[in-house]
């Protein structure tokens, strides 16, 4: 039997949904839908990949890994810090600075992805939309 | 100057689908693939890891590509039936439901890959868009505690019914229990929040009838 809380849920949840985009949509709307969607093509690397997957019909399935939202927060903490330092006043002169900054541009060259997995697809799955062609 | 012949119209390419012709994937991949990602993205990129919204478009394209002989044109067009098919792949995934994958579907002629999950419910909609609740509801999403947030958040996106406790227990290394307790506690810290809220239109509107 559902409490109080759940059927609120169920008064409430197909609205919440449909604001938000994730209801499940009609032919007319994901018409609209992708009518509104700004049209980046896939990488030629892309698409061989998923003719390959789909023509095989073994999709990858991806098995979901934990997310660690200290780290994540401790994280954001730093980059803020560095974002303070990229973004100060151009004139001003700061030995420190400069040499975290030199730093930054060293790690951001070497930057590698982490984990290893979001290559494997070839999709670099950007948590952004595609860019909107400006 | 080079003939290139007429251009391929969509039910060129689902006709090269049903034949199993992969330059009718390709071709369909280079019109649509990139707005089936973004579609993807926009919407369940919050919900979804990046290897799951990698999934949800291979398996969006895989059933495009096996159903392609389902497609109906009078019930609308090509991208529309896409993009029903990519939302039902990301809430198969937030479900975490496996039956989709299924090669039998391939024999039940009644499967429709861009319908509703087996076990969905007829969900009234009411047109609420004006309804102040919802924007207080919705805002009181926002400072939920972050795991009753992702919890609320992938309800939301699993269509009708509710995310896998199992696979939001994996992502936030918590319990199954743990999932369900927090589910619990945010719908019923949001029941609380819509509750307040009425209270103060009442008193706001008794108010004014008592100066009045």
């Amino acid at each position: 039997m559902a409490n109080g809380a759940d059927k609120f849920w169920e008064d409430v949840a197909g609205d919440l949904a449909r604001q938000s985009g994730v209801s499940p949509l009609t032919p007319e709307e994901s018409q609209k839908e992708f009518d509104r969607l700004s049209d980046v093509p896939l990488p030629d690397s892309e698409i061989e990949s998923i003719v390959e997957q789909v023509t095989s019909g073994e999709l990858t399935i991806w098995t979901p890994t934990p997310i660690d939202e200290e780290t994540l927060a401790l994280e954001s903490e730093a980059i803020e810090e560095d974002v303070l330092q990229l973004n100060r006043h151009a004139g001003e002169g700061d030995a420190e600075t400069d040499e975290l900054l030199d730093e930054l541009r060293r790690k951001a060259l070497e930057d590698e992805p982490a984990d290893g997995q979001e290559d494997e697809t070839g999709m670099d799955g950007d948590a952004e939309p595609p860019g909107e062609g400006n | 100057m080079a003939d290139d012949g007429p251009p391929v119209t969509d039910i060129d390419i689902v006709l090269m689908m049903m034949d199993r012709d992969e330059e009718g994937l390709r071709l369909f991949l280079e019109k649509y693939g990139g707005r089936l990602k973004g579609f993807l993205v926009k919407y369940y990129a919050t919900v979804l890891q990046r290897g799951e919204l990698d999934e949800a478009l291979n398996t969006a394209v895989f059933n495009v590509w096996r159903f392609a002989d389902r497609y109906d044109e009078s019930k609308g067009s090509l991208v529309s039936w896409c993009i029903r098919i990519a939302q039902r792949a990301a809430q198969s995934i937030i479900r975490r439901e496996f039956g989709y994958r299924e090669k039998n579907l391939e024999y039940d002629p009644s499967y429709d890959p861009a319908g509703d999950p087996p076990d969905a419910r007829e969900i009234e909609f009411r047109d609420r868009s004006d309804d102040p609740r919802m924007k207080v509801l919705r805002e009181a999403i926002e400072v939920l505690p972050s795991l009753q947030k992702a919890i609320v958040q992938a309800d939301l996106a699993a269509g009708t019914g509710v995310a896998d406790a199992g696979r939001l227990a994996a992502i936030h290394g918590t319990t199954k229990e743990s999932i369900y307790v927090s589910r619990f506690k945010a719908r019923e810290a949001l029941r609380r929040q819509a509750e307040q809220y009425e209270r103060r239109v009442l008193n706001r509107r008794s108010s004014h009838g008592q100066r009045g």
